[in-house]
């Protein structure tokens, strides 16, 4: 799952932390995989899709994946 | 739910677009402590009709009020600089803040301009959203070395909203070697070129709005807008006694400016990467406490210093070297 972190008012490259998903790199998107999904949704007790949702700097953009990270 | 713990919780911020209209945090802000508290002007009703106790009971006018807490952090603290009564200012990556004359609360929406916030607290995993958030009054102080702010935070509104997922940069404080307190006349726009001084033990700066909730004859009971008043502005610290110098000062009124400089990444605010430097301009001792307090005491004078208007210039002004970028 790809999910695309910009938040303009702060500088690009820097590093957000998401407890239990992970680092996102502000105005880049990430490849999450189907278990590092899986792991934020338990932790959070909703889905990805519901914990971003009201989240004006986080889109997501596909499906859990293998892995891997995409700028 | 089972009981929760302050650890768990967080405050979100956003810049407001229209004040008081509920926008979700764009940031998550790292605190030490909140109280924001629901305050409201309850109606009791007392009629008369044999009885002696109140008879009825009517939801009155309300707003938000309560302290937040923080580590002073270049990455945040111009969001809060900018929802306080002031005039900002942005160039070469530095931030400046002078106060304003603004009564009420702004409803601008961009720009170098003063701005409300929504703010989102959640706590035991229970969001509220708390609008047309304002500063009433902030107080900048060394504590443990660090450097920390209180906000005095007013608010119009709060309601129920959904939990947010925060997102976490790493921390960039200000410790024990960040700081500097220089000294100079009193002018519009002193040079502070001296050394630094050695003689403070402590700095709190201290800037209260006098705010207000004001409430209008509308359908709502929420609070209209956040009334600012006075502006009154101190320094609190201790100083070593050693000469008379500083207790003439008082006593003749004489006035002088007061720099605090915080630092990351250089020995000046031009070659730092991050920086906070608050000058009082015209500054005047309010009060020289000086006493034999005890046998192993060092004598000490704890002073207060009142920040007063300048002819042509800003009482005080707050410069923030930051990497955000605040449009």
């Amino acid at each position: 799952m790809k999910i695309e972190f910009n938040e303009p008012t702060m500088p690009k490259g820097m590093l957000f932390h998401v407890n239990a998903l992970g680092a996102l790199e502000n105005g880049k998107s990430v490849d999450f995989s189907a278990e590092e999904v899986a792991t934020f949704e338990a932790a959070q007790g909703r889905t990805i899709q519901e914990a971003f949702k009201d989240s004006p700097n986080v889109k997501i953009l596909g499906s859990a994946s293998k892995g891997g990270d995409d700028s | 739910m089972p009981a929760g713990l302050s650890g768990g919780g967080h405050l979100g911020f956003a810049f407001e677009t229209t004040k008081g209209t509920y926008v979700a945090p764009t940031v998550f802000v790292p605190i030490l402590s909140e109280a924001f508290r629901y305050v409201e002007d309850r109606y009791f009703s007392p009629q008369i009709r044999q009885q002696t106790e109140v008879s009825d009971v009517k939801q009155g006018y309300y707003h938000i009020e309560g302290d937040v807490e923080l580590e002073v952090d270049p990455n945040f603290l111009p969001y809060f600089l900018f929802i306080c009564r002031h005039t900002p200012s942005f160039a070469s990556g530095v931030y400046t803040f002078i106060p304003s004359t603004a009564g009420g609360t702004s409803t601008a929406a961009s720009g170098m301009v003063e701005r409300t916030a929504s703010i989102t607290i959640t706590r035991n995993g229970i969001a509220r959203g708390y609008t047309g958030c304002t500063c009433g009054g902030l107080r900048f102080f060394v504590d443990g070395g660090v450097l920390k702010l209180a906000i005095n935070m007013m608010g119009e509104s709060d309601s129920a909203q959904s939990v947010p997922t925060p997102s976490w940069v790493a921390p960039n404080l200000f410790g024990a070697d960040a700081h500097y307190i220089r000294t100079d006349t009193s002018g519009t726009a002193p040079g502070f070129a001296g050394s630094p001084v050695v003689d403070f033990n402590g700095y709190e700066f201290n800037a209260n709005f006098n705010p207000s909730a004001e409430n209008r004859i509308v359908a709502t009971r929420s609070a209209s807008y956040i009334m600012r008043h006075e502006t009154e502005i101190s320094l609190t610290t201790e100083l070593d006694f050693v000469d008379v110098t500083e207790y003439n000062n008082f006593v003749a009124t004489t006035q002088k400016a007061i720099r605090f400089e915080s630092l990351n990444g250089g020995a000046t605010f031009a070659a730092a990467t991050t920086g906070v430097q608050i000058d009082v301009n015209r500054g005047v001792y309010e009060t020289y406490d000086l006493g034999l307090s005890g046998l192993a005491d060092i004598i000490m004078a704890g002073v207060t210093m009142r920040g007063i208007g300048i002819t042509g210039g800003a009482s005080y002004r707050i410069k923030v070297k930051s990497p955000v970028t605040i449009t």
